[in-house]
């Protein structure tokens, strides 16, 4: 998978791509827990270019949600492809998160919590 | 071609995650073999999510991260259904509930996805083996 960090003000985008499986949680892991490490409590991931995503990928997004709560910060979700959507609903973690269309969007609802 | 008789194929992995993005490449491949029209995108979706989790749950938990220990999956896809089975070499599920944890549990949600995008789910013990079998109804 490829993750792609751009800054957004205070806001850190996650542009994922590829998959996001058992294969590569770690990776997805280093780069989130390292943005929370250094003080993000407000992350996007823009999920455009994720092709897939397996119970052990939605496991570390609750990880990362967990984290950022805990500091009274958030992530939102944004752009998701259809199969991962169906992912997103059969497991109901469409509730967990807050799901945008687009992470334009993300970033912007976040300036009006 | 192959429109309408059944097509199999099998082979046996490593207890490895690298192989993931293959055995997705490989539910493609079948589904293009048997015919867009029969296998559709959601069933391809749901095919993909399954095989996965089996998979996943072989390594992690069958073999508990032991790479040497081979893992079988087979998959035919016939007129009606799609029918995969992954083999490991571990207790099998009784241990795994297939609910699907409260909202904020970090892991849990394997068996529960399997169950909820195939049509049926079936356990199979054998002498120092496990066979999940898994079948998505098209």
């Amino acid at each position: 998978m490829n993750i792609d960090v751009k800054q957004q003000g205070d806001i850190r985008v996650m542009h994922c791509g590829g998959s996001l499986d058992a294969d590569n949680v770690s990776a997805f892991k280093k780069i989130a827990y390292d943005l929370v490490g250094a003080g993000t409590t407000r992350i996007v991931i823009d999920c455009e270019n994720l092709t897939f995503i397996d119970s052990m990928g939605l496991g570390v997004l609750i990880s990362l949600l967990r984290r950022v709560r805990q500091r009274n910060g958030d992530v939102k979700v944004a752009s998701l492809s259809e199969e991962v959507k169906t992912i997103f609903e059969v497991t109901r973690l469409h509730r967990l998160f807050e799901v945008c269309s687009d992470w334009n969007t993300a970033v912007r609802r976040f300036d009006t919590d | 071609m192959g429109e309408k008789g059944p097509i199999s194929s099998a082979f046996t992995i490593r207890s490895e995650t690298r192989y993931l993005s293959a055995l997705r490449r490989w539910v493609d491949a079948m589904a293009s073999l048997a015919g867009r029209s029969r296998v559709g995108r959601r069933a391809r979706t749901a095919l993909k999510m399954a095989l996965v989790e089996a998979v996943d749950n072989a390594i992690f938990h069958a073999h508990r991260g032991d790479r040497t220990r081979p893992i079988g999956v087979r998959m035919q896809v016939g007129p009606g259904s799609v029918v995969m089975e992954v083999k490991d070499t571990g207790p099998g599920l009784d241990h795994q509930p297939g609910r699907l944890p409260e909202g904020m549990a970090l892991h849990g949600r394997g068996l529960y996805l399997i169950r909820s995008m195939m049509t049926s789910v079936r356990s199979r013990k054998g002498r120092g083996s496990h066979t999940l079998r898994m079948v998505l109804k098209i």
